[in-house]
């Protein structure tokens, strides 16, 4: 009994698109992952725009990938695309945040040079803002890592800039607090 | 169950918000990100946007995108080259084929220019890189545009289109956006309407580095839409000018 391409598992779909270059079994394997991707995407970098792109990418970069890639296990290997490009993206926007933000939340990395940030720091940074209360996570992201002004966060939020000043103040309290005990408990 | 409804499975249960017990999703936090988190963290994720509408209009823009880039991915379409026909059928199939193939011949030299038209097209046309968002920062509405241009960066046309197409219909301004909206339609094979915002652009606009970037393109289009006198006559134009294009139409004049 011959299969149907959207029954093949996740292997015979890489191996029809890097030995027989079918696309479409590449479209098939992507629209598999797509809620998947798009969802670690969104945790990464908070924002629907910045994660529909990534997504994208990511399966671009992954069409050039396989063939010169030995892929044995399809879904792992996805896992950690997407995990290294959205890494990649928030350190990229992290170089560019002014001082005051990292200052504090990463003592060991922000010196004057503006080093690369540890990857385990910036999975600690999308964990604590995903952990903030929805309006503070909303600022934080849009002010320091999108380099929003507060004017332009409080049309795109809707609160007033007195309540986005404070939502800054207050987020960024509970972020270095929640990335303190990360440390912590990552020393234990 | 099978893999592929397994998937589904899960893909349903991420718009809704739920877990795979169809439990409303409010995920803990876990510090060790793995691949046998993934679940967890795309739902975590999911539970960024407000509702399941939300949810399924953006799964559903990049379904578009993967479509357009990969080609329908129905999973239940049938996979024409495995299907195992009967006898009656497969006789039916090559009395149609032998017809069809009358057909191919007669066409054959029809098919060979335009196909020596496409490979002139494909040699000739590289991308632009984009210069408008940079020229505009600290105006209004670039972020806007900013996110309508990416696409056409990351060189992702048919998507690039549809987004500078979307801006084009809320906004009269940048004028010169449709430069790469006309870029995006011609590499999309929608060569007319690529031909329409290159003309208007080059209407609107005085000379600059826009405009004569869009009469090379422009010759482009004509070109790849089979209209071989009019391309000819606007390569001659800018082989003979101060163009940036000048030696690639004059080598392009000498291959039509």
């Amino acid at each position: 009994m011959e299969q149907k391409p959207g029954q093949h598992t996740d292997e015979e779909l890489v191996h029809l698109f890097v030995q027989q270059h079918n696309r479409q079994a590449l479209g098939i394997l992507f629209k598999r992952y797509a809620h998947l991707v798009l969802g670690l995407c969104l945790d990464y970098l908070k924002n629907r725009e910045d994660a529909r792109d990534a997504v994208m990418d990511i399966f671009e970069k992954t069409a050039r990938k396989l063939p010169e890639q030995s892929v044995e296990k399809f879904r792992p290997w996805l896992f950690f695309v997407s995990r290294n490009h959205c890494i990649d993206i928030l350190r990229k926007q992290l170089k560019q945040v002014p001082p005051e933000f990292s200052e504090g939340l990463f003592v060991e990395s922000a010196g004057a040079d503006r080093p690369d940030i540890e990857e385990k720091r910036i999975e600690w940074l999308s964990e604590a803002l995903s952990s903030l209360k929805p309006h503070q996570r909303d600022c934080i992201s849009l002010f320091y890592l999108k380099g929003r002004s507060y004017e332009q966060v409080a049309q795109e939020t809707g609160y007033s800039e007195k309540e986005v000043k404070s939502y800054l103040q207050n987020g960024r309290r509970n972020l270095q607090n929640i990335l303190t005990r990360l440390e912590h408990e990552q020393a234990k | 169950m099978s893999k592929q409804n397994k998937d589904k499975l899960s893909r349903e249960a991420w718009l809704k918000n739920q877990d795979a017990a169809g439990e409303s999703s409010e995920t803990g936090f876990s510090r060790e990100k793995s691949e046998k988190d993934w679940e967890a963290i795309a739902q975590r994720g999911r539970s960024l946007l407000e509702d399941e509408s939300a949810a399924a209009d953006l799964l559903g823009s990049i379904d578009a995108a993967i479509d357009q880039q990969f080609g329908e991915s129905e999973a239940d379409q049938p996979d024409t080259k495995t299907v195992i026909l009967p006898r009656r059928k497969r006789m039916v199939w090559w009395s149609a084929a032998a017809g069809l193939l009358l057909l191919i011949v007669a066409a054959a030299w029809i098919w060979s220019r335009g196909a020596a038209n496409e490979r002139l097209y494909e040699q000739y046309f590289t991308h632009l890189d984009n210069e408008l968002t940079v020229s505009l920062m600290g105006e209004t509405d670039t972020d806007e545009l900013t996110q309508a241009l990416r696409p056409y960066n990351a060189h992702r046309y048919g998507e690039a289109a549809d987004r500078i197409g979307a801006y084009l219909q809320k906004h009269t301004e940048p004028v010169a956006l449709r430069l790469y909206y006309g870029i995006s339609l011609l590499e999309t094979g929608e060569t007319e309407q690529a031909i329409d915002q290159f003309i208007e652009l080059n209407n609107t606009l005085i000379k600059s580095n826009y405009t004569r970037a869009a009469d090379w393109y422009l010759a482009l289009a004509y070109l790849r839409s089979g209209q071989l006198d009019t391309s000819r006559t606007l390569l001659r134009e800018i082989a003979q000018s101060q163009h940036p294009n000048a030696v690639q139409a004059q080598n392009l004049l000498n291959a039509l």
